[in-house]
């Protein structure tokens, strides 16, 4: 089941993971805050995800900068079991990354699909429901909440 | 008790902390009643094995234990998307059904989970008291495939709806041909017609489970081309065509035909399937 | 290869009744060239198409069928054909009253020549 500490973000990564019918997702801000995930079961795999994937966002992004001028768009790696597929989407002045990880139950142009649709939902959200929620406050103090709720333990 | 004892102190699993120990190891603590351990070694075997539908029941039944139906049914739902045939999670799903009093549910579960493990006297018995119990309270029970290899007749329906005249509701449309018809539920069940293979071996159950899925796919690709209802599905394969094609309240019709069959004829032989399965089906609602 | 490609779609969109033609990778669902008209989406085409033939190819093995070669999927609003030779599936989206003959034809001789 998906578990958010942005109320905002749980029903549209809920309907992505169903449809694109992917295994794990995790939504964070880019700078590595943990906003919602589906599928992870320990606390400490979400956090190094999440740092992972900032810094991989973060990389590509620069290096788009340097090459074209522009940032880069969706990631796709591809293995013989798994797949990932990392991609921004605009919430509102912000951003949210995702993570999703699959296998061949789906594929990677029903992901795109479906992640489109998840970004359409989440462009919309009005900046004060954005800023609502235990993300507001200071990281450290949060993030053992967050961690709670995010594994069913709040 | 001694071997659960054993077990959940450590002493009767391999030190294999990448394998499937845990299995076993959360089994044995919650029959000890050790739930937050049994939890957390759930949760550490999950984390390993994410796409293990085992792994997603042992989390499932510790959840259960510890009253939280809600994610317990989420996780026994994974499983089965897992793997569709997981009988564990079937009867997880059908006891959550029973507990809250969803005999019907319960019912149509826990004999999918029979098709699955008919030597589970456990489970034969749990369900003839249920069906017991549907009886009682005036609800028509699921055909049982399971025990007698064919499709029963419903409790109270008419009598061309026998568990001879399900199997035989396409022979006289077929002809004398290699082709064969099947009539499934939603679920991927079979409710009538009946497919043996060259070797004589009764295996409806078998292709129905695989092929149901087909229309779930097939509405869900046409849903988002914007294209409406599906009508049939015609598939050229290697060695057969096979034709698909939705009956009433969630069923889909099932032909197949040898290859050298003309492609129209499938096309045709499935649409007559249907009408055929609508009376039918019309007859024993 | 694309040159090839795109000149197999074109002959396969001069179909009569035909709204799009895309050859996509079965694997990823992705669109690797596509002749169709404005209001198809070939990405979204590509997405599902390949998702149903691959989940047919599946289903196929498992109930002893063999490999798939071409299904077509009638529906209300149109009909779906896709055909496929190892992991490039060519995807036609048809009228609900076109030829379903002339295309299943003209399928199978795109699909050997692709």
């Amino acid at each position: 089941m998906t578990r958010a500490v942005a109320p905002w973000l749980d029903a549209p990564l809920t309907d992505f993971v169903r449809q694109a019918r992917v295994g794990m997702a995790v939504a964070l801000e880019p700078s590595g805050r943990v906003l919602a995930q589906h599928g992870f079961t320990r606390a400490l795999d979400v956090m190094a995800v999440c740092s992972l994937v900032a810094a991989i966002h973060a990389s590509a992004s620069e290096l788009g900068r340097q090459v074209g001028g522009r940032p880069f768009g969706p990631l796709h790696h591809g293995a013989s079991g798994q797949q990932v597929f990392l991609a921004p989407a605009a919430a509102g002045s912000g951003t949210v990354l995702v993570l999703a990880v699959f296998d061949d139950r789906t594929s990677l142009g029903v992901v795109r699909h479906f992640f489109a649709a998840f970004a359409r939902a989440v462009a919309t959200v009005p900046d004060e429901d954005r800023a609502t929620g235990p993300l507001t406050g200071d990281f450290e103090r949060d993030l053992g909440r967050n961690l709670a709720v995010l594994f069913g333990r709040a | 008790m001694a071997p659960d004892r054993d077990r959940a102190s450590g002493r009767g699993v391999p030190a294999d902390p990448g394998g499937l120990a845990f299995l076993p190891m959360v089994d044995s603590l919650r029959r000890l009643g050790r739930l937050e351990e049994a939890r957390r070694v759930a949760l550490d075997g999950l984390g390993r094995h994410p796409y293990l539908a085992d792994a997603h029941d042992a989390f499932a039944r510790v959840l259960a234990d510890q009253g939280d139906e809600r994610q317990a049914r989420d996780e026994w739902e994974f499983a089965l998307r897992l793997d569709p045939t997981h009988d564990a999670s079937l009867k997880g799903l059908g006891f959550l059904a029973y507990r809250r009093r969803d005999l019907a549910a319960a019912e149509q579960l826990l004999a999918r989970a029979l098709l699955r493990s008919p030597q589970d006297d456990g489970l034969a018995t749990a369900l003839r008291r249920l069906r017991a119990e549907l009886r009682g309270a005036g609800h028509p029970v699921t055909p049982d495939r399971a025990s007698s290899g064919a499709a029963a007749s419903p409790a109270s329906g008419p009598g061309h709806a026998s568990g001879e005249g399900a199997r035989t509701l396409f022979a006289a449309l077929l002809g004398d041909g290699d082709r064969t018809a099947l009539l499934l539920d939603r679920d991927g069940l079979v409710l009538a017609g009946a497919y043996v293979d060259g070797g004589g071996n009764e295996v409806a159950d078998e292709v129905g489970a695989h092929l149901a899925g087909l229309a779930d796919e097939a509405a869900r690709a046409l849903e988002h081309l914007g294209l409406g209802r599906w009508e049939s599905l015609l598939v050229e394969a290697q060695h057969a065509t096979v034709a698909l094609s939705p009956a009433t309240d969630g069923a889909v019709v099932m032909v197949a035909a040898a290859r050298d069959t003309q492609v129209g004829l499938v096309r045709r032989l499935v649409g007559q399937a249907r009408q055929r399965a609508d009376a039918w089906l019309g007859a024993v609602a | 290869m694309t040159a090839l490609l795109q000149e197999t779609l074109g002959v396969l969109a001069r179909v009569p009744g035909v709204r799009a033609a895309v050859a996509a990778t079965v694997s990823d669902g992705l669109a690797a060239a596509a002749v169709a008209s404005v209001e198809v989406d070939a990405d979204t085409l590509a997405a599902f198409a390949a998702a149903l033939f691959q989940r047919t190819r599946r289903a196929n093995v498992a109930a002893g069928y063999g490999d798939t070669h071409q299904l077509v999927l009638d529906a209300t609003g149109g009909r779906l054909f896709v055909a496929a030779r190892g992991d490039l599936a060519l995807v036609v989206l048809a009228e609900r009253d076109a030829g379903a003959g002339l295309i299943r034809v003209a399928l199978q001789r795109a699909v050997r020549s692709a």
